[in-house]
Formats: structure tokens, sequence, C-alpha cells
């Protein structure tokens, strides 16, 4: 190569920076990428594979294969700007442990529980897998029969799931992963705004004069957005930055107010803020008497534990969300005694400071906006600490316009478009519908094409009550789609693990990769991933994106759409459906579930020759129509004129994403407003229209201790989350090797005077244990995570040191959301 | 005659600006990184330099450890294989 070739490489290096970071060069400044030679490498959109900020990356294939990934400059999100993870993205799908066929454990050559994984035809696995769950529909019906799925599943793989599940088996037992995420955002949304997903959108980064990170290290967890936060910090040197935590993590190196807080008393700090309001006169009254009603919330609600455990028998009213109207007058005494003393005392952050950060929410001429991710969802209270952040945006009307409103920000990359607005959890049918209301069965069973009755009437299975249903033989036939919940579940030795290993039941798992859920499986499929299908994700600020198919996946593997369709063809409607049912519309009659749920004029409404000739569509070609298409439009109805209008199919290929609800071919940045949301009526302001009466809800909601805290023997808190470099449970980012080498095993970080305490030094190997478990790790007391005095902080992407056997599945009794944040644990020195 | 790769790449640094001095001094010292300009605001365009894409991954970790960096983003990335 000549020395000319390494300049040009450098100079459309450095060009290319510019652009995004908006510098003038002295020299070119032109954007080079577009210069570059052509039949190398092609190129095209897609959504970054991992967290729920929904990036657009650039993929570079070349024979097949893909070998590069760039920032989208025209990214309206990550502006030409990628993290590490997205740098590279091109490596995830070419592990050297990547699975091509389908592997059943078996004993001389028939399935056996008992038995070695061997490597069987796609339908050697579908007859064996059929089998199991017509036995389990016979023998048991259908709440026998589960789904557990994911945030990651494109739009339309998490629509089939649906249909398959619920109209299908008519099993309501399917949930999300995204149950571990932001259950607790969902809850706290529907109860306070009657509609889910955030009003605001990343056009706030641009806007605010104050951020506030509550339970959210976005440094690592959320870097471009975190980058656009820089950004505006940096170059408008009055915006400022609270950073509430735990623990000191890479996020306080921007924060202007930095707090850290005794876990669970995040309660308290938000009940004075809104006291501190109310007493120096930061309401906005006009705002409050038009737009809000006031209620109470019932207290002592348990720790969504087995109904058998003492905790849980103990609490008044346990699983309630019941509340009862109050007054503004009733609800100012009601925060009263949350002053700045008692904010002090529970938290241990400094008066100073806890004033600091009320008087920017006080003061009307700030304009604030609000992030968290997991410390407020995976939260034992994160309903309330949801609903009590809505309290202090709604008391001061910072919501819904530019640079104001609360904002949950998600973790996976379509836990918003699939596991949300699809609606795949055991309550939800699309469009923030659920199984619960005969009207919302109605409306589903209509544009299904189903009789009447087809969809249970009760709530199904979720998340940590499908492992406990397991372990109890009440739920026997499983299926797991793209996650790895035996890592990622709570107490797994005692509440996961018994269920996959339970004689009575067949658990069958579809990755890409060999997980430890994988292994524990009986039945392993193997699966396409990411731009070796066609898809969709839905992001955070309500943008849904698509892409292409950019490559074939490896032979043998097959995407979770496929998987899901191709199954379905294995029932006759006999075989799942009651003679009663199919007695109410006799022309399903001899039909297979297949061609009910997706020969139904509607999914295969669209010709194949609708996709364009010089794209890939394995499933379209395989079963003879544009599945997407029509997988998209009919679930696309749901949501049409009702809120959550979604645009044509067609329109999403062509954009870099739009964010819902898309009325007349405009996007909504700011919902509830007048001006920016076309369902806001004209002199109205402002209406929060998801409830009927068109106002949101402050609720009054009191601090309630975590479900265990720190005693004498078990004598510090642990707290469980990220590092930059892994995305959840590692299964993707450890197989990238500069990823892995990078940051390769999990360690414990600890104060050094915690360290020093226990007679440890940095890089101690340590037995870590809680009631429920133990595991060896390494101690960390530097590094860019400082925990304080009494707690320590371990993440959960190493598979060789399962932290989940350590925490508690206490969960969130609303949402049902696990608490990963805090649990007891003793640290001592592992004896060689 | 043995194949070698070339990595080049190119990152925006966000950093505290009045710690802007030593940063650039500190980046430029790093073997296979330079810094191409910085913004009054306190933002760097650095290019880095590499035989692999590992030591990528290492100066940007040796970046991110400096004081008063902020955050770091990737912006491009290209690789040649060149016979030496």
């Amino acid at each position: 190569m000549k020395f000319s070739r390494r300049e040009f490489m450098k100079i459309q290096a450095i060009a290319s920076a510019s652009v995004v970071a908006g510098i003038a060069l002295p020299a070119s400044a032109s954007n080079l990428i577009a210069s570059r030679d052509a039949s190398k490498i092609k190129w095209d959109k897609a959504p970054c594979r991992f967290c729920g900020t929904g990036c657009s990356v650039l993929v570079g294939t070349q024979n097949g294969k893909v070998v590069a990934t760039q920032g989208d400059p025209e990214s309206p999100v990550n502006k030409g700007l990628n993290c590490i993870k997205g740098y590279f993205l091109s490596k995830i799908m070419y592990g050297e442990d990547r699975l091509t066929t389908p592997l059943l454990r078996m004993t001389n050559g028939v399935y056996d529980k008992n038995g070695d994984f061997k490597s069987v035809s796609w339908d050697t696995a579908f007859d064996v897998m059929a089998d199991k769950f017509k036995k389990t529909l016979r023998d048991k019906g259908p709440t026998a029969v589960g789904m557990f799925g994911s945030g990651q599943w494109t739009v339309w793989e998490g629509y089939a799931a649906l249909k398959l599940m619920k109209a299908g088996f008519r099993s309501n037992n399917l949930d999300p992963n995204a149950r571990h995420c932001m259950a607790s955002a969902v809850g706290g949304f529907m109860r306070t705004f009657g509609i889910d997903e955030p009003m605001g959108c990343y056009d706030d980064l641009e806007n605010a004069d104050v951020f506030v990170l509550w339970g959210s290290n976005m440094a690592e967890m959320h870097p471009i957005l975190w980058s656009r936060l820089t950004d505006r910090r940096l170059s408008h040197p009055s915006v400022r930055v609270h950073v509430l935590s735990t623990y000191t993590h890479r996020s306080f190196e921007l924060a202007d107010n930095g707090m850290i807080f005794t876990p669970q008393s995040d309660l308290a700090i938000l009940n004075f803020i809104a006291n501190y309001i109310i007493q120096n006169n930061g309401v906005d009254q006009d705002f409050v008497k038009k737009h809000i009603n006031f209620r109470k919330g019932v207290t002592d609600i348990g720790y969504g534990l087995r109904d058998t455990d003492p905790l849980q028998k103990k609490a008044k009213n346990p699983n309630s969300g019941a509340s009862t109207p109050m007054t503004f007058d009733e609800f100012k005494k009601y925060v009263e005694p949350f002053d700045v003393e008692y904010a002090q005392k529970m938290s241990g952050v400094s008066k100073t400071k806890l004033i600091e950060l009320a008087k920017v929410y006080a003061d009307p001429k700030l304009k604030v906006t609000s992030y968290w991710t997991m410390g407020f969802n995976q939260h034992t209270r994160g309903v309330w600490a949801n609903n009590l952040v809505y309290n202090i945006h709604l008391l001061t009307g910072k919501i819904s316009k530019p640079g104001c409103g609360p904002f949950s920000l998600t973790g996976q990359p379509s836990a918003c478009g699939t596991a949300r607005e699809v609606g795949t959890f055991s309550h939800r049918l699309p469009a923030d519908l659920v199984v619960t209301n005969p009207k919302h069965r109605a409306i589903a069973e209509k544009i299904w094409k189903l009789p009447e009755g087809t969809i249970a009437s009760k709530a199904g299975y979720h998340a940590v009550e499908q492992s406990r249903m397991l372990k109890d033989g009440k739920l026997n036939a499983y299926w797991v789609m793209c996650n790895n919940n035996v890592q990622a579940a709570a107490n797994i030795n005692e509440e996961v693990v018994p269920g996959y290993r339970n004689p009575d039941n067949f658990i069958v798992v579809s990755d890409a990769y060999p997980t430890v859920t994988a292994q524990l499986a009986d039945l392993i499929l193997p699966t396409a991933m990411w731009v070796e299908k066609e898809g969709a994700y839905g992001n955070a600020e309500r943008r849904t994106q698509f892409w292409y198919q950019q490559v074939k996946a490896p032979k043998g593997a097959q995407s979770d759409l496929w998987q899901l369709m191709e199954f379905a063809k294995r029932f006759k409607i006999e075989e799942v459906w009651p003679a009663d049912l199919i007695a109410k519309m006799p022309s399903v009659k001899g039909k297979s579930m297949y061609q009910i749920l997706f020969e139904n004029g509607n999914v295969n409404a669209f010709d194949l020759d609708e996709v364009p000739k010089d794209k890939l569509n394995d499933e379209s070609n395989y079963f003879g129509f544009y599945v997407q298409k029509g997988l998209f439009e009919e679930y696309a109805t749901f949501g049409r004129g009702h809120g959550h209008d979604l645009a044509p199919f067609d329109n999403y290929h062509k954009a870099r994403g739009l964010r819902w609800p898309v009325v007349n071919g405009k996007e909504t940045l700011w919902r509830f407003r007048e001006g920016s949301d076309p369902y806001v009526e004209k002199g109205s302001e402002v209406q929060f229209y998801g409830h009927k009466d068109k106002r949101a809800i402050i609720f009054a909601l009191p601090y309630e201790p975590p479900a265990e805290s720190p005693d004498e023997e078990y004598n510090l808190w642990l707290c469980t989350g990220r590092v930059l470099e892994h995305w959840h449970s590692g299964s993707l980012t450890r197989r990238v090797p500069e990823l892995y080498k990078a940051f390769p095993d999990a360690v414990v970080f600890m104060h050094p005077e915690d360290a020093k305490k226990r007679g440890l030094r940095r890089g101690d190997e340590i037995i870590l244990a809680s009631r429920r478990g133990e595991l060896t790790s390494r101690i960390e007391t530097r590094g860019r995570n400082r925990p304080p005095i009494g707690l320590v902080f371990m993440p959960w992407f190493d598979a060789k040191q399962l932290v989940n056997k350590i925490t508690l599945d206490a969960t969130d009794p609303l949402s049902k959301q696990t608490d990963y944040k805090k649990c007891a644990v003793k640290i001592t020195k592992k004896l060689s | 005659m043995q194949k070698k790769e070339l990595h080049i790449s190119s990152l925006i640094v966000q950093m505290r600006a009045h710690k802007a001095t030593p940063i650039k001094k500190s980046i430029n010292a790093l073997s296979g990184a330079e810094v191409i300009t910085i913004s009054p605001e306190g933002k760097a365009i650095v290019v880095l330099e590499a035989p692999h894409q590992r030591q990528i991954m290492e100066i940007i970790d040796s970046i991110n450890a400096l004081d008063g960096v902020l955050n770091t983003g990737l912006v491009y990335h290209e690789f040649e294989t060149i016979e030496s």
C-alpha cells in the first residue's frame, strides 16, 4: 500500500468526524464517505442491535458478510456517532460458537431430558416439540403452555408470537424479558397518564437547562445520548447536570451536583421535592387546576414474592394499586412531613445538595428533563418511583414541551416497539389494550378474524411467575426466544433452574449462541439475527425504525419469525381449540393454526413482488407473500386513530425512523401538547388524553422500606448492573474479542475502607454470599465504579460468575418487575 | 511476505475545556493517536492508527481514563490489508 492511501484514509476519518462534531476544519470538510469505492463494500441502514437509544448505523456488507459498521450521518438520533458496542456490531454475528443446527437432548436416538444434546433436523425438532405441546394441551389445557420473549424481537416477531400464543394456543402466558427492564415505567405511565411511553423525545437534550439523572448511568449505558447531553452542557455554560445514584459512576464526571443516596431513599427525596415545590410557590397553579387530578394510593403492598412468603403474608394490601381521590390541599398536607431534614436523614445526601436539586424543579424559569433507567424501574416500589417523578413535573407544568419532561430510557432496542407497543406482556394486547377487558378482546378478535371468546380473559403468568410455575409443574411446555433468562432472572438457584430441570417440563430455547439458558434447555433452535432478516425496532422516544435483510443467516439458522410461523403449521385447529369455539366459526374447521393466524387475508395480503428486487427476504420467499408487511399492516390497525398511529409500512424503509403517533405523514415530538400532538384539541393547551377526562394524576405515595436490607451478618448492599463494553448478559458482546478483552471477567466493586475492614486487597479472590447462594469473584477498589461504604456493585454479564444466584426475586407488586438493585450480602476472603 | 493490517479510526472526544491542554498532550503521547483539533467548548477530533483493532480499543480506554475526559464517540473506521 502506498503512503498516499494511508493519508487518504486519514483524511476521510478526519472529515467524517468533523462533520459529525460540527467543527469546521481548515482543510476540505466535505463528507468523503460518499466517495468511497462503492464496488467494494455495499452500505445499507439498520438500527443498532443493542440498547434502547436506537442509533442508526450503516452496515457494510461484502461477499455476503457484514464487514463494517459506522454511525449513520443521516440519523437524527446519533448523527453519525457510534459507541464502542456499536463500533463492533459487525462482529456479533460471527462468534465461533454460532449455532447452526437444532440440538435435542437424546439417549439412544430418542428424546430424553437427561440425555446429551445431539444434532437433529428442523423436521425432527418440530415433530418432538409439537408432540410435547399437544400433550400438554390435552392433559392440562392452554394455561400449561407458555413463552418467554424479548424486547430484542423485531416488531413482527413479537406480533407473530402474540398471535400464536394468545389467539392460537389461547394462552396468555406470554411475557418479554422487558418485564425485567421497564415494566415499572409502563405501570407508572399507565397509572399517571393512562397511556404508555414518554411524552417527550431526544430533542429535549438540545433544549433543557437542567438534566437530572435518577438512577441511570447514562455515560456508560446510553453513551450516544450522553454525548448529546455533554454537548449541551459544554456549549451552554449555564446548563446544569444533577446525578443521583447509590454509587459513584462515570456520569458523575459531568455532574454539577452529584448525590450518593441510601438505596430506596429516592422515594423520600422525590416526596421532599414535591413538598419543597409547594412550600416555595413553585406550583403552576393554572396548569394544576386545568390538567391534574389528585389521588391517594394504598400502601403496604408487599414485595411481589410468593404468596407463602412471610413478607408477603405480612402486607396489608398485597399487590394493590387502588387509590382514592383527594384534593390539592390534602396532597399538600400529605407531603409536608417530607422536609429536608427527613430527606437528609433517609438518604444521607447533604441538605445543601438536596435543596439545590429541589430548586431547579421549583424555579419556573428553568426547563428540566429527568432521566432514569433501572434505578427506578428495578425497584420494589418502581411504579411508585415513576409516579413520584411525574408528580414533580406535573406540579410545575414542566412536561410535554421542549426541554421539559420526565423520560424513562430503555435498555433494549425494541422494548418500546415490540414489548410495549405490540403488547407481548401476559396482560396485554397491541396499542395498550388488555386481555382482561372484554371490549379490548373483541377488538383483537375482530381484527384477527377469530370467533368471539378466542382470547382468554385472565392475565397469564408474568416473567417471575413463569419461573415459579415451571418449578411448581404448572407450566410445562415452554418456549424461550431471543433472551438469556437463566442468567438474567433473579434468585436462579432457588426459582429458575429447578423449573428448567423439572422432569414434567419441556423447554425450548431459540438463540444464536449456546447461552446459559440454551444449555439448560431440552431443545435448542438455532436462530438468525439482526440484519440476517428484515426487521423493525421501536426506540425509547417512540421512533419506529426498519431495516432490510442484508446477509443470509448461516445455513441451518432460521429467524424467530420463521420459527413461529412454521411451528404453527404443525397444529390442526381441532388440536388446540375446543369444539364449541370452532362451532362459532365453522369456516376454520380442518384448517391449520398457521392458516387461521397467518393466511387470514390480512397477513398474506401483500404479494412477493412487493419485496424490492435487490433485497433479500428469506421468510417472504419461503412463505410466498410479503410476510413482514402483512404482519405490520395488520398490527398497525390496532393503533391507527387511537393515539398510537403508525405510518404505512413502506414509509419506514425510506425514513430514518418516525415517532408515533404519525398522523397525515407527520411524526409527533411532544405528546399531549397542542400544536405538537394532533390528538390535542384546539384551545386546550394540554390534554392528557390517556384518561377519559384528559387529566393526569398526581399520586400521594409514601416511603416504604425495601424487601431486604443489610443486617449484622449480611452487612452490605448489593447492586447489580452493566458496564459499557457489555450488553446485558453478554451473549453477544462476549463474542467480540475486543470487547471481551476490554472487560473479560466480572469483578465486585467495593469501597477501599470496606475492603480493609475485611482484610482484603484489590484483586483478592472473594466469596460473595447472600441467603440464597454464593459465588467466587475478585475485588476491585478502583476504577470506573466507586461504591460508598456499605455497598458493593457487580455487573451481571459474566456467565462464569452468575450474580443472580445471589439476588432476591422480590418484585414491584404492581409492575412485577424484579428489584436487582437491593439485597443483603456478605463478602469474605476465599481461602485457597 | 507477511500480511499486515492498518486500522484508521476517528473519534470525537468531549472534555472539560480548561483541561484541554494537558489532555491534548496526553493523547498525542499515546502511540498511534493524534489530536487534530479541539473546539473552544472542549470537543476534539482524534485520529487513531494501529496495526490491530485491539490496539484501537486500548487507546480508547486510555483516553477515557484521562482526567477531564467526559465522553468518547466513534465516527469512522476503515482497515486495509498491506503487504510488507
